[in-house]
């Protein structure tokens, strides 16, 4: 299999007022093509970051102070925002967060997508209709839905046609970040149904970031745990699901409760997560950690290959 | 706990200290309020010459330009401009801050109350508003002058207030329909506290920063308004207000003449109505991302 | 013994008039709702969003004004009390929201935010305030009381509005999706502190959550919603495991599971078309059912108990 995406040490921050946010720090991991990889952690650890600097969609005060991100080989940092928006969209696309929201209530639904797919390809408009119709059938919309305005839409049926948008120009990479997170769990469902189902038909190569691990569970091969800008522990999802080695990913675990099997008593992270305005020295997750030492405090813990294909950054475990 | 109210006041000073508009515009206030105290002080050296009103130097004939004695020259029949631009300091002053505490309190009492209690209270004190809005101003001080059988300050400055506080009672009415909603609000009603102490506590509170808004662009507002009236020939007689000695250079003729009778009033005029309208503008940069942090 | 008695609780919102239009609509936001909970017991009360669930619950702390139906806690009727004997009552009912940035005054201090209630009552005591926060886990609570909410995280916030609830020792306490807004690794922390203080007081919960899973973690019995109506309740271990009414199913099979092993049968319903907005009579589930019959068509059906404490109203059962 061949990588498609590969992140090398890359550390991002946003520029503020109080300071430097340091929103994704030492982040290294792989890609393969066909595979769906989750990003799970919890509100403000940094996975939209993270998506953001894949597409090169950063804000003005952001800025990549280290790393690579070589998407088919060819590093991306480095390229101007021409070379970028040729990339962008058929190289790598993204379902924003809460973009099922931010469509414009004054035009048709199927004008917007027929717009955003003209801006990144030379064709007609008719030739962009026929393309909407096929996507819309492809996510399971009626095209006769494509002349109705989105408060005409369900909240399902807003996030199928976002969807539609980020397939519109057959991209090879995609990046879900949390599609269904303000949806009920029934239409939740169907549209995860949905989503997996495209991933696996069209063979893209998927990002799917949450904060709901029993999401991830179900929809990705592979997952990496993020903590305050860290990827802590990255690896097949079976086999972080039975052999979790980071004390976080641990604790996230079983603070999660579940209708099936018996009833367990949830154990939860003790504290609050790190301001990553001033992360904590050393290891980030170390104030919460039960395992700490005192080398935790000073050294912040390489991201390696522990067993084969199970990356972990602890200085416990290795 | 007084410590930490000690600490927001010192927060609040910080922030004030920070904003150049409200630097400039208490800048521009101070010069005026010195330009105040000292008219009884000119004044008082030879009423007989340079009382606002009835002081008229006898040496003169006409209006003169700036000299010594006069340093903005005199009216018509020889009153001198300095002191009546002095005594329109203090009027403006007196008016302003008096019209906007009045219709801000009011307004801030009535768009509270009709915000919070809603239904049938909000509608007779919303429907009073807007009738009051549409008002005209000028006929109603001319019919209630007429009442009066005179024109003084006190009247304009009632007619000011009661004109003023409706566009205040919107604002804040709007801001509390909105605040009657958040969850601190019904919190408070679950835990049976009473309509009163909800206004005062929870409700005035958080849109006070909208009040003191209002407190200091009314003055603006009150300020332009009374110089307008005045020019028209509504003002108090018995007084001098700049508005006034804008009419007087008119009324005489002075108009293209005597440029150093008409420029100081209407310079003083926008200055003063610039000053408070800045610290409005200040005020609502600091208090506006203040509110919005949660 | 029963605390909280619930019966035919109706709540309708008028919709405002069309123009032209004579007439009324209305929306059934709570449609003769009954139900009981046994003293020192967590009920449940589960549903999508725009169900009603927010809307009962205010109906029991009378934030809101019952159309009709009767409210009886410890035998007393609360739908119609006002004025002095409602501000009475009101010490024996308290409400946690869901939002616990919303849910405190920004210009409070934590002090002045959990004496409020003491001080409506009359009952200002310095101990009691710092009895609550201690029992909340804000420890010292000197520590906490002159700070303002935005100098607090989520979780401690939550937990002030917890100590704020209990602080004038309710006998019922109403919490709605006390935790949907918190990070994922303090929710489980705040669930367990609700689970100790429930048993700690003997405390009688209606517990307002969309989460099935949080839900069978909390609570002794469940009540599914569905536009207005109570469609299925029983004890929660018993609606989890085995749900009678096709609505409870399709929302059990919807909830995605934390373990990549489970396989779930996913049971396929379509989205939701209706609303409350002056519902005809036949089942209000009637167009997403898959086993609908003529009868469901023509007759709302009944809640009636199918088996020991496990109602259901659907025309399959009964
Ligand atoms: N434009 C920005 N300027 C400054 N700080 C930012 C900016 N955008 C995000 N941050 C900060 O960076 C951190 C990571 O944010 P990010 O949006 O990546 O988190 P997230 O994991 O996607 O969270 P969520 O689950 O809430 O979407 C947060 O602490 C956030 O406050
Ligand atoms: N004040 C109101 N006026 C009119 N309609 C209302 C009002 N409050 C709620 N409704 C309507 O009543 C229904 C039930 O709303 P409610 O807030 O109780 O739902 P919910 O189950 O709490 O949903 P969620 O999970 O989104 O919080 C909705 O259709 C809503 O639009
Ligand atoms: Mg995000
Ligand atoms: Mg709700």
């Amino acid at each position: 299999m061949d990588t498609i995406l590969e992140i090398e040490e890359l550390e991002m921050s946003y520029q503020t007022i109080k300071g430097f946010v340091s929103a994704v720090d030492n982040v290294s991991f792989k890609i393969m093509k066909g595979e769906s990889m989750g990003l799970v952690g919890e509100s403000g650890c940094g996975k939209t970051s993270l998506g953001m600097c894949i597409m090169k969609l950063l804000p003005e005060n952001a800025r990549i102070m280290n790393g690579k991100i070589l998407f088919d080989g060819e590093d991306i940092v480095p390229k101007t925002e021409e070379e970028m928006r040729k990339i962008r969209w058929k190289g790598v696309s993204m379902i924003f967060q809460a973009a099922m929201n931010a469509l414009n209530p004054v035009y048709r639904v199927g004008d917007q997508i027929i717009e955003a797919i003209q801006t990144h390809d030379n064709i007609s408009k008719e030739e962009a209709r026929e393309k909407v119709e096929k996507l819309y059938e492809l996510v399971g919309l009626s095209p006769e839905r494509m002349k109705n305005y989105p408060h005409e839409y369900s909240g399902g049926m807003r996030q199928r046609a976002i969807i539609a948008m980020a397939l519109a120009c057959d991209p090879k990479f995609i990046i879900a970040d949390e599609p269904t997170t303000a949806l009920d769990v029934i239409v939740q469902d169907q549209i995860i149904d949905e989503i997996v189902n495209l991933q696996k038909k069209l063979n893209m190569t998927m990002m799917y970031i949450s904060h709901d691990i029993s999401v991830i569970a179900e929809t990705c091969n592979k997952i990496g745990v993020m903590y305050a800008g860290n990827i802590v522990e990255y690896t097949y999802t079976s086999t972080l699901f039975d052999n979790p080695l980071h004390p976080y990913t641990k604790a996230l675990m079983s603070s999660f409760p579940s209708i099936e099997g018996p009833k367990k008593e949830l154990k939860p992270v003790p504290g609050e997560p790190p301001n990553l305005l001033n992360p904590p020295e050393g290891c980030r997750f170390y104030p919460r950690c039960s395992y700490a030492e005192e080398i935790c405090k000073k050294e912040n813990p390489e991201f390696v290959e522990i067993e084969k294909d199970h990356f972990l950054a602890c200085h416990k475990v290795i | 706990m007084k410590k930490k109210k000690w600490k927001l006041i010192r927060q609040i000073w910080d922030l004030i200290r920070g904003s150049t508009f409200i630097k400039l515009g208490v800048s521009i206030i101070i010069i005026f309020g010195i330009m105040a105290v000292f008219s009884p002080i000119w004044v008082n050296r030879n009423p007989e010459i340079y009382d606002p009103i009835i002081g008229v130097d006898p040496d003169v004939h006409g209006s003169e330009g700036p000299s010594l004695k006069h340093p903005l020259g005199t009216d018509y029949i020889g009153k001198d401009l300095f002191s009546q631009l002095l005594r329109g300091s203090q009027i403006a002053f007196i008016l302003g801050i008096m019209v906007s505490v009045l219709s801000t309190t009011i307004g801030t009492i009535v768009g509270l109350v009709a915000g919070y209690y809603g239904r049938i209270v909000d509608i007779i004190l919303m429907r009073l508003a807007d009738i009051i809005l549409t008002l005209p101003r000028l006929p109603l001080l001319i019919v209630i002058s007429g009442i009066f059988g005179t024109q003084s300050n006190w009247i304009i400055l009632l007619i000011l207030s009661f004109t003023f506080w409706p566009t205040i009672s919107r604002v804040i009415r709007s801001q509390t329909l909105s605040l009657r909603e958040r969850p601190f609000i019904e919190s408070a009603k679950v835990s049976g506290v009473g309509n009163r102490r909800i206004i005062l506590r929870h409700l005035a509170p958080n849109v006070l920063p909208i009040t003191f808004y209002y407190l200091t662009v009314t003055v603006t507002g009150a300020i332009l308004v009374e110089a307008g009236l005045s020019f028209l020939g509504f003002g108090d007689p018995s007084n001098m207000s700049w508005g006034m000695m804008l009419k007087w250079c008119f009324t005489t003729g002075y108009v293209f003449k005597a440029p150093y009778w008409m420029i100081p009033p209407g310079l003083c005029i926008s200055a003063l109505a610039f000053s408070f309208y800045l610290i409005g503008v200040g005020l609502e940069e600091i208090v506006n991302p203040r509110l919005k942090k949660r | 013994m029963e605390m909280v008695n619930v019966e035919h609780l109706t709540k309708l919102f008028p919709l405002r008039k069309r123009l032209f239009s004579r007439e009324k609509h209305y929306v059934y936001a709570v449609d003769d709702v009954s139900f009981k909970i046994e003293k020192g017991k967590i009920m449940g009360l589960v549903g999508e969003s725009g169900c009603g669930k927010t809307t009962t619950a205010k109906l029991l702390v009378r934030l809101l004004d019952p159309t009709s139906g009767n409210i009886y806690i410890k035998n007393e009727n609360i739908a119609d009390l006002r004025g002095k004997e409602l501000k009475k009552f009101r010490k024996n009912i308290q409400m946690i929201f869901q939002d616990p940035y919303e849910s405190l005054n920004p210009r409070f201090i934590v002090h002045d935010t959990v004496a409020e209630p003491l001080i409506a009552q009359g009952l200002y005591n310095t101990e009691k305030i710092y009895n609550a926060l201690e029992v909340v886990g804000l420890k010292p609570p000197e520590e906490f009381l002159f700070r303002y909410s935005h100098e607090l995280s989520g979780g401690q916030r939550q937990r002030v509005a917890i100590a704020r609830a209990l602080v004038i020792d309710p006998i019922f306490v109403v919490a709605d999706e006390p935790t949907s807004m918190l990070d994922v690794s303090i929710r489980a922390d705040v669930l367990n502190l609700l689970l100790a203080l429930r048993k700690k007081f003997d405390l009688t919960v209606l517990f307002v959550t969309h989460d099935l899973a949080v839900a069978r973690y909390m609570c002794d019995s469940i009540a599914v919603m569905y536009l207005g109506k109570i469609v299925e309740r029983g004890n929660a271990e018993e609606i989890i495991k085995n749900p009678k009414h096709p609505y409870t199913k399709a929302l059990l099979s919807a909830v995605p599971i934390p373990n990549p092993k489970a396989k779930r049968k996913r049971i396929k319903i379509g989205e939701r078309v209706s609303d409350a907005v002056n519902p005809p009579e036949r089942c209000r589930f009637y167009e997403r059912c898959n086993y609908k019959k003529d009868i469901c068509k023509r007759k709302y059906p009944k809640l009636i108990e199918c088996c020991k404490d496990h109602f259901v109203a659907c025309h399959l059962y009964g």
